[in-house]
């Protein structure tokens, strides 16, 4: 259980691209995640499934991957997208010229758009701002990166793969200059996994991870903050009609909208902190775009990074577009036995995991074709229903006493369904990473209780005291809800805070 | 007769507008609103933790004696406690609910997480010592309560095998009230009785806190009447039975005293009458209206029912703009979410003297405003347990003070 043809490190969607990529391929596949899968950069990313309109004008090779990795995970992975469109909205003040200029890069990279009047625009979209003066529709969607990630991951899984969460790779085993395998640590304790090629997949923290291999891989990192807001004021993603930059798009997900995002160079992908002066530009611009920002409640913010490759020039020819780069480290550092992929965005994770997996089938001497372009996540099954509606539907048959978390439609059963795929000690984040339990407007108020006593009762906590569970996973969530406390999301928390600390004593350990 | 107006229907509100009304004063309460009582547990907390870093205290009215002069139990003094309390104890028992305690000791409440509170006045449906339980039975189906998750939490405090039970009642209702509606019934309770019977014979046992609205104690003593043992109600999630218990008896206690109690009016301002309030302004729905009034009193709360209000950055009294007691820049919240500590925005409040009238710059901002409950600074209700008791103990001094009479 120790050998692999290839070893995974990062449960980004990437990783789990790569993983399902080459377990299809029949390729015998470890993939290790740190935390849980999404963790990284894919969990805290916009959730845009890209036409290429953002990049038209600016990066045209990104824009025409966009718009044909978008058509392909739109057709593989159904229940993962919301099929929104988008509109492109011109306001008072923008650079009238840049419109032209889009079209124009519309036309090139092969993006269908369609010119729509301001009053078309908004009996479309009733909210956005009156005072837009042209607008295009594009078809950008909306993904759910958790569940894309979930799904590539449990895909992988039925070819073969193994999947490892809370599983942080510590080290690499050489023999030589070669990478032979990974020392790798959980909750048990540490392990050693061996396999001909080893694939770093750690987006923002792949720097520190190769410099042990002793290679060199420049990242600069850049991140980006966003705020959910509780309300969905758009049905369509919203760009506004200029060149990318700050708080710019508003995507619709489920019952609330994002805005985002904002970019700031740190120095680590860990203990981001979101900044009061992000904050401010993200709702003002989001007011610029759909007025009822201002009046909203703000659910939650979050950030994440986006690791930049800051070399050019890369003397590895293969795959390599402006967009991201598989970096064959035998050839490029005289390091036999890895392979790194970097950059690259979630909307083209399925070309890069390709671009990644024929690298390594090149290594291991296999001669095998990728076909992710044209097998379904769910294969054998008849094409599913995004998931939201999958739910809606469910609601009809759900006894409201199943219901867990009524926010976001989680029955005991969607719960259950995805018990057996959790690793290392009890989370009730890592069965909120695969439901969407708490992640609506109360925020975890009432659904914690219900999804801890649902793991009791399953025998998931195993000794491990529910008080600690719960406390750790309240104490976690409030990261995201510090940012945006007042109004009414600060209504929210001191009822939820008397809940847990004053009804329940969590605050003294709750053994009085 | 002098005319007093109280805005809140909370425990502070309530208990102020009798008090004012058993004083002499003709009395009306507005209310935008419900109060918390159905979010709380229905056990009047009087204090468990005077200091964010100290241990519980096990006898509240020493720890009260010993308090910071801007607590609001230290402003109105011990003796007030007592004399609310035991007010409080026998208005209740009138209504048929029993609240045990004397302020000199705390009691231990087993709650739905498996945890225990400190207490100083339960309802005699909660009034057992955890030690005793043997069993803890779910009433189902009811998403709030986790048999096993209580069980859990209990063998782990008593180092006792405590044991499981479901009882599914008939038709299952699925909400609380519902539920408690159900087993309210004879035949429904005989049956739980019976079920029991078979199942428990004899022993102590912990059930959710579904015991009817009205006649939870009647309902407690019938059914142990019929399996020979000891039931205990278990707090949890809301909507709170007890709490609701509690309201009903309260409010029934003041419209019986004849205190006219109007829902749905927001007050929203004050008749300055430069130095006194001649009385509020008032919004119904759409409609502004003037309420005039000898005296007024504050129990609108706090942030959960809008007796605090906030927008980035700054908290505010909404209704007369009153000065609070919050440090500017500071933090509503720390960055850990169950910090032992509590949240900064939760223990600001309006400063008020010995009267409990709020001040600006030291001065009484009008010299007939009295203030009471949550919406006072000072304290940490949340943090401390201490919100029923300083609800009820500065709702008694300011709801008498407002009549005019003297403390
Ligand atoms: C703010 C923001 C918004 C974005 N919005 C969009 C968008 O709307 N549309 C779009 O297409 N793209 C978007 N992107 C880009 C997209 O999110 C990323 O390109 C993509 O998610 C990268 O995935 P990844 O798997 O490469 O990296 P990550 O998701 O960061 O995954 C790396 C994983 O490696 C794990 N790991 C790290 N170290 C170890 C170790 N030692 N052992 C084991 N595991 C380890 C981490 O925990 C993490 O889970 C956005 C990015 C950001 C930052
Ligand atoms: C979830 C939870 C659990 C708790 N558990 C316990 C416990 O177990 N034991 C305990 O002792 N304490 C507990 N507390 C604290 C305790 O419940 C409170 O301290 C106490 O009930 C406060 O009473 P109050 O009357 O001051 O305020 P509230 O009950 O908040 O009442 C305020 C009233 O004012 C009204 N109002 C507000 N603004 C206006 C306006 N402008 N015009 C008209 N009306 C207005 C509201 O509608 C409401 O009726 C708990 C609190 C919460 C939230």
């Amino acid at each position: 259980m120790d050998r692999f043809d290839a070893i995974v490190i990062g449960g980004g969607i990437t990783g789990c691209g790569v993983a399902r990529d080459l377990a299809l391929r029949g390729v015998g596949v470890l993939l290790l995640e740190q935390h849980d899968l999404a963790h990284g950069a894919t969990g805290r990313c916009h959730g845009l499934l890209h036409s290429g309109v953002r990049y038209a004008v600016k990066d045209p090779i990104a824009a025409q991957e966009c718009i044909s990795e978008n058509r392909i995970v739109r057709r593989i992975a159904p229940h993962c997208v919301e099929l929104t469109g988008g509109l492109v909205i011109e306001l008072p003040g923008d650079d009238p010229a840049y419109y032209h200029q889009l079209r124009r890069g519309c036309d090139e990279a092969g993006i269908e758009h369609r010119a729509l009047s301001p009053a078309d625009a908004l009996e479309l979209e009733p909210n956005l701002n009156p005072r837009l003066t042209r607008a295009l529709s594009v078809p950008d969607a909306s993904v759910d990166p958790f569940l894309l990630s979930q799904e590539n991951a449990r895909a992988a899984e039925r070819h073969g793969a193994i999947i490892r969460t809370h599983s942080a790779v510590i080290d690499f085993i050489r023999d030589g200059a070669a990478v032979t395998g990974v020392r790798f640590a959980d909750d048990e304790g540490e392990h050693e996994a061996r396999a001909p090629v080893t694939v770093l997949a750690a987006g923002g923290w792949g720097m520190p991870l190769a410099a042990k291999a002793g290679v060199r891989v420049g990242l600069s990192l850049s991140k980006g903050s966003l705020v959910i807001m509780n309300r969905r004021f758009c049905d369509r993603v919203i760009n506004r009609c200029r060149l990318p930059a700050d708080a710019d798009l508003v995507i619709p997900n489920g019952p609330t909208s994002i805005i985002g995002t904002t970019s700031i160079t740190v120095a680590s992908p860990d203990g981001l902190v979101i900044e009061p002066r992000e904050l401010a530009v993200l709702l003002a611009e989001g007011a610029a775009l759909a007025p009822g920002f201002a009046t909203a409640r703000a659910l939650r913010s979050y950030a994440g990074v986006r690791p930049l490759f800051q070399e050019s020039g890369d003397a590895d020819g293969r795959g390599i577009t402006r967009g991201f780069f598989v970096l064959n480290h035998a050839t490029r550092d005289g390091v036999p036995g890895l392979v790194s992929i970097v950059g690259g965005k979630l909307t083209t994770y399925r070309l890069m995991a390709e671009k990644t997996a024929d690298q390594v089938c090149e290594l291991l001497g296999r001669r095998v074709a990728g076909r992710t372009s044209d097998t379904p996540l769910r294969e054998g099954e008849p094409a599913p229903f995004y998931h939201r509606y999958e739910r809606l539907a469910r609601l009809a048959t759900t006894k409201p006493g199943e219901m867990v978390c009524e926010c976001e439609m989680v029955p005991r059963e969607a719960i259950r369904a995805i018990l057996s795929e959790l690793h290392g000690r009890p989370d009730l984040a890592d069965v909120q990473h695969r439901t969407r339990l708490g992640m609506g407007p109360c925020q975890g108020g009432l659904c914690s209780y219900r999804g801890l006593a649902l793991l009791h009762d399953e025998g998931l906590l195993a000794g491990g005291s529910p008080a600690a569970v719960i406390t750790r996973f309240l104490d976690q969530r409030f990261g995201g809800i510090a940012p945006v406390l007042w109004g009414d999301q600060l209504r929210e928390e001191a009822l939820n805070y008397a809940f847990y600390a004053t009804l329940f004593g969590l605050d003294r350990g709750g053994d009085a | 007769m002098r005319r007093v107006l109280v805005i809140g229907g909370g425990l502070a509100g309530l208990t102020a507008a009798i008090e004012a009304r058993e004083a002499g004063a003709e009395v009306a309460l507005l209310q935008a609103g419900q109060g918390v009582h159905h979010l709380f547990s229905g056990c009047i907390d009087l204090l468990a933790y005077p200091q964010p870093d100290g241990p519980a205290v096990e006898n509240p009215l020493e720890a009260i004696a010993r308090l910071a002069p801007e607590h609001p139990y230290a402003k109105i003094g011990g003796d007030a406690v007592v004399r609310a309390m035991v007010g409080f104890q026998r208005r209740v028992t009138e209504h048929g609910l029993t609240y045990l305690g004397d302020g000199r000791h705390q009691y231990r409440v087993l709650t739905a997480m498996g945890t225990l509170r400190l207490t100083g006045l339960t309802p005699l449906t909660m009034a057992v010592d955890p030690a005793q339980i043997d069993v803890v039975c779910s009433i189902g189906p009811y998403r709030n309560f986790s048999a096993g998750l209580v069980a859990d939490g209990l063998s782990r405090l008593t180092k006792k095998n405590v044991r499981t039970l479901a009882f599914e009642v008939a038709q299952g209702e699925l909400d609380a009230m519902g539920l408690a509606a159900k087993l309210a019934e004879p035949a429904e309770s005989a049956r739980f009785g019976d079920f029991l019977a078979r199942e428990a014979r004899g022993l102590t046992v912990a059930i959710p806190a579904l015991l009817g609205l009205e006649n939870a104690e009647e309902q407690k003593r019938s059914i142990e009447s019929r399996f020979g043992g000891v039931l205990v109600e278990v707090p949890g999630l809301p909507p709170s039975i007890p709490g609701l218990r509690l309201m009903h008896a309260l409010r029934r206690i003041a419209l019986d005293r004849g205190v006219r109690i109007a829902q749905n009016v927001r007050a929203v301002g004050a008749l300055d009458g430069g130095g006194v309030l001649r009385g509020v302004k008032v919004r119904v729905a759409d409609l502004e209206r003037e309420e005039t009034a000898d005296a007024v009193v504050l129990a609108t709360g706090h942030l959960v029912t809008g007796g605090v209000v906030s927008t980035r950055g700054a908290l505010r009294e909404p209704v007369f703009d009153l000065p609070l007691s919050f440090p500017a820049g500071e933090s509503f919240f720390r960055s850990r979410f169950l910090d032992r500590a509590g949240h900064p925005a939760l223990s600001c409040g309006v400063i008020v003297d010995s009267s409990l009238r709020p001040l600006r710059d030291q001065s009484p901002v009008y010299e007939n405003l009295f203030a009471c409950g949550d919406i006072l600074g000072g304290f940490d209700p949340y943090r401390e347990r201490s919100g029923g008791g300083v609800a009820l103990s500065t709702a008694t001094v300011a709801g008498r003070l407002a009549a005019g009479v003297a403390r």
